[in-house]
């Protein structure tokens, strides 16, 4: 598979020379995307730990590493997504510090959007796991001299009320956990882009030549 | 220095002169002493040394609060993620209780034996207990359907007893049923989280002004008891002398119309467990037994009766697996906790008159501290012997809102305060907090009062609470207690109402028992840890204090709690973990009195009971070992809590985690075997204290290290248990046997909250 290796020319809004198409960042693209999978991942499986169900919540450092270098890719896209937007609407350019804290906003963003979608694609899968074993459950309490004598017509009693508070609990741990991936998005890109002196773009210029 | 300490100054460079290799745009830092770093640089080098500095100061911060919690490890990091974003995801609070403002004033109440009935009057009762066909149990006006599988007169009893049988039991009958407690004569204070005065409520919930200085009186509390009583009765029991009770189940009838509150089981079912009894499964009072087998139920509905036999016989008919404490209390499925706060508890201590080495006379055997008194009912009492039951509550506060799980148990009740019940015992279990009380409690009163004598006494402790863990020591204090609250105390703090500031050990404990009976020597501690369920058996000697000095009439000794447990979930702080120097809370007062005639003879070092054998090939059943780990199961509801990944199913026995041979056997053991069980705390920041029905055990490592080679270094180890108190992510290997019945029993956390919420398997014990 070949990945595009360019990204979609600026407009011509800019008023300085017409850009060149731009080459893709790799390094930049990488390591945000790393960054941003990593911490989401944290989140997520913080999330499956307070909230999910056990067969997701054993060894949560092993799922941690595994669960975040599956989503690399993702982020990977957001991240790219994140940078062609910044071109286009900025400059191509993402040097000067208006545009870089607007471009790894951007970038917080998008990958806030993904990190969002996993929690709630987990949150779902978690109850998807739960539902079975509270069903299990409730059935288990039940004999043939124990009818179910919580589960009354009409009401949202015994089973009904458990998977609703289940899914309530995995609902509000998905809400505060997004809430936790957008500010630890802004940090972990803020720090990134720290980390690679204040630019988005490719890496360093080749030197001009010294004048004689 | 300043010369040294560059001061930056930020220049922008105009894109026309930026030094080769920079970009248009780049900002210079430069140093005046005339150094020049780019901006690139400076960020590089700003953010890698801010994520050093972050990443450290993270570390010293959370790093001791996580190894305290068992948490410091990669999967505990998350752990302890998880509980904190849970925190926010449940809603849990509690009240705060009312301050009982003069502590330390009620005698502590000390049962006497119960006593049996009589001969005549039993053979008046319509269904007869005995040995027969549908004996074990009456479910409705046409009789049983259990019999007991082994009567007093069983082959197995002669075989282990010189052929000799034992005699038939003695009987009592329990009633369970509704009645009123009050846990102090002290008028209390309405206080919130603050600390602060607040109001107090009415029977009818209208708020009531309260005076600081006089506070109000606190309304009594609705209990299930044992015949009516909270704690219920003391059956002193004797080895070679089986005890069969009736307990027979009036919860249904509410004569007073008290109101029963939210909590309790609804159904008005119960199932008694004498823990931890060798017992037949049908007396045992367990869940995986009665849902399949007896009532087919949860539990004894009302208008039925169970004789649960006691036969007072040592497992495999061995001295050495005799015990000295056990305690009965309710085990009906999903309602233990409820049923146990509500007030199902009962003291069995249990003596052995073989030899006269333990039977209540000091002047016999073991010559441990006890003066006996025979009764003309065949019951007698010891004095000098004195079982200490430990309970933490909660009262409701009038204003804080009810809600649970279980609020639907209760239709009307939940998500509303109650302002009613003020004053009253308040039971809302949480998966994030679990339950603990704020106020503790010793056989049923509130910082009551001990009057001893200047001699030794033999004291056995139970924490009979749902999930606290206490620390005790024996403390004294020139300036008394001080409430928390009068020390600016708040929230988590006000746990326990009460305060020795300048307390200071004075005595230390002579421990000879634990949850398995008689250890094998007697051992000075300085204090120890009492677990949900567990008990401890000391000798106090109150002539003389540690140093040496004699004890004076009138000198006060505190029984002080120095572990403090915001919650359900583990200590924040005890001796063994970051000790909090102020957290001493008194507990009960003991006032020395008069001198006493004392024919005890116990000392540090006696030889009491040894050990039975561990075999000398036992790593050879390493293999094939059976493994269970619990585990926080997070579904928010009925299951959140699991063992192997599953909840409790009373249908069948569990299944192992695959062992090292690659198995994964059920639960079940031919009887008469002995096998390894692994018991793991999968992690999460819990402890558990895990509790295994039927047989004592042994622990022969705990956290991969063989403890059977050298000095143990926790104190569980130097005895037989009941009860394996597993620490954060620790894991024990333990030894026991499966003797003389068959049949289905199980095993579980007993912090109540777990245990009632699925943290429990079955297993069996098979032909």
């Amino acid at each position: 598979m070949t990945l595009s290796s360019t990204l979609p020319a600026p407009t011509a809004v800019d008023a300085g020379p017409r850009p060149r198409r731009g080459r893709i960042p790799w390094p930049t693209v990488l390591l945000l995307a790393a960054l941003l999978a990593f911490a989401d991942g944290f989140w997520l499986t913080t999330t499956q730990g307070a909230v999910g169900a056990i067969e997701r919540a054993q060894s949560p450092f092993a799922a941690w590493l595994r669960d975040s270098a599956l989503s690399l890719p993702l982020f990977a896209l957001a991240v790219l997504a994140a940078l062609a937007v910044a071109r286009r609407r900025l400059r191509p350019e993402l040097r000067r510090p208006r545009r870089v804290v607007a471009t790894a906003l951007l970038v917080a963003a998008a990958g806030s959007l993904v990190g969002t979608a996993e929690l709630v694609a987990s949150a779902a899968y978690d109850y998807a796991l739960q539902v079975p074993q509270l069903e299990a459950m409730h059935a288990a309490h039940i004999t043939a001299s124990s009818p179910a004598e919580v589960d009354r017509p009409g009401q949202c009693t015994g089973l009904c009320d458990q998977e609703r508070l289940t899914l309530a609990a995995d609902e509000r741990a998905a809400r505060y956990a997004a809430a936790g991936v957008l500010v630890t998005n802004v940090v972990v890109v803020g720090w990134g882009v720290a980390l690679l002196g204040g630019r988005l773009d490719d890496g360093p210029r080749r030197r001009s030549p010294r004048p004689a | 220095m300043s010369t040294s300490t560059p001061t930056p100054r930020s220049v922008t460079a105009p894109d026309a002169t930026a030094p080769a290799g920079e970009a248009p745009g780049e900002e210079l830092v430069v140093a005046s002493r005339g150094g020049v770093v780019s901006r690139r640089n400076f960020l590089r080098v700003g953010a890698a040394g801010g994520g050093l500095v972050a990443f450290y100061a993270a570390r010293s911060v959370l790093a001791p609060t996580l190894q305290q919690r068992g948490l410091l490890s990669p999967d505990g990091v998350f752990g302890a993620a998880s509980t904190a974003l849970a925190d926010g995801v449940y809603t849990e609070v509690f009240p705060t209780s009312p301050l009982i403002m003069n502590p330390f004033n009620d005698p502590l109440p000390i049962p006497k034996a119960a006593r049996p009935v009589a001969t005549a009057e039993v053979g008046a009762w319509k269904f007869q207990p005995g040995p027969g066909a549908g004996q074990q149990n009456v479910l409705s006006s046409s009789g049983g359907n259990e019999r007991h599988q082994c009567w007093s007169n069983d082959d197995r009893i002669k075989a282990s007893n010189g052929g000799v049988a034992y005699p038939d039991p003695i009987v009592y009958k329990f009633d369970v049923k509704v009645a009123q407690h009050t846990f102090t004569s002290s008028a209390v204070l309405p206080i919130n989280s603050s600390g602060q005065v607040t109001r107090a409520f009415d029977t009818k919930g209208n708020p009531v002004t309260v005076d600081p200085a006089k506070g109000v009186a606190l309304p009594p509390s609705t209990i299930y008891g044992f015949n009516g009583t909270f704690p219920g009765p003391r059956i002193n029991a004797e080895y070679g002398k089986p005890v069969l009770i009736r307990f027979e189940n009036h919860l249904d009838e509410n004569p007073l119309n008290l109101d029963r509150q939210d909590f309790g089981t609804k159904d008005f079912s119960f199932l008694t467990h004498l823990h931890n009894g060798h017992t037949a499964p049908e007396s045992d009072g367990n869940p995986h037994y009665s849902m399949r087998n007896g009532p087919k139920y949860q539990g004894y509905r009302p208008g039925q009766s169970v004789d649960n036999l006691y036969l007072n016989w040592p497992a495999g008919g061995d001295d050495r697996e005799k015990q000295s404490f056990f305690w009965f209390h309710d085990h009906r499925m999903d309602q233990t906790g409820s049923n146990v706060y509500k007030g199902l508890v009962g003291l069995y201590p249990i003596y052995d008159p073989k030899n006269g080495t333990d039977m209540g006379d000091e002047t016999k055997g073991l010559r441990l501290p006890g003066v006996r008194t025979d009764n003309s009912d065949g019951s007698f009492d010891v004095e000098y012997d004195i079982p200490l039951a430990l309970y933490d509550c909660r009262l409701d506060d009038g204003v804080t809102t009810h809600h649970d799980i279980h609020d639907a148990d209760f239709p009307g009740t939940g998500n509303k305060a109650h302002p009613e019940w003020w004053g009253k015992t308040f039971f809302k279990h949480f998966p994030n907090h679990g339950f603990v009380g704020d106020i503790f409690t010793v056989n049923g009163a509130a910082y009551p009062t001990l009057e001893v004598k200047r001699r030794k006494y033999r004291l056995r402790f139970l924490d009979a609470s749902i999930a606290r863990i206490y620390e005790l020591k024996l403390m004294s204090s020139t300036q008394g207690p001080k409430s928390a609250m009068s020390l600016g105390m708040k929230d988590d703090d006000l746990h326990g109402q009460w305060r020795i500031p300048d307390g200071q050990q004075c005595m230390k404990w002579l421990q000879v028992a634990s949850d398995g009976g008689l250890v094998p020597f007697a051992f000075t501690r300085d204090s120890f840890e009492l677990w949900p369920a567990k008990r401890r058996e000391f000798v106090v000697d109150f002539t003389r204090y540690q140093d040496g000095s004699p004890t004076k009439k009138g000198d006060v000794i505190y029984l002080t709690n120095v572990m403090k447990m915001p919650n359900g979930r583990m200590w924040s702080n005890s001796s063994r973990f970051s000790p909090d120097p102020a957290y001493k809370v008194p507990i009960m007062k003991i006032v020395i009195g008069d001198d006493a005639p004392d024919n005890s003879n116990i000392y540090e070092g006696k030889p009491l009971r040894s050990m039975p054998p561990l075999p000398g090939n036992w790593k050879t059943l390493m293999d094939n070992r059976l493994i269970f780990e619990v585990q926080r199961g997070s579904a928010g509801g009925e299951t959140e809590w699991l063992i192997n990944g599953k909840p409790f199913d009373p249908s069948g026995p569990e299944t192992s985690l695959k062992n090292p041979a690659g198995k994964s056997p059920l639960a079940q053991q031919k009887m008469g075997s002995f096998n390894l069980w692994e018991i793991r705390n999968g992690g999460g920041g819990w402890v558990h204290p895990f509790h295994l029905h039927m047989e004592e055990h042994r622990v022969v490592m705990r956290n991969g290290r063989d403890v059977t080679l050298s000095s143990p270094g926790h104190p569980d180890d130097l005895s037989r248990e009941d009860l394996v108190a597993l620490d954060p992510s620790e894991s024990t290997i333990i030894y026991r046997g499966f003797r003389d019945f068959t049949g289905p029993y199980v095993a579980h956390c007993h912090n109540l909250a777990h245990e009632d919420h699925a943290m429990m398997f079955g297993w069996e014990i098979t032909p």
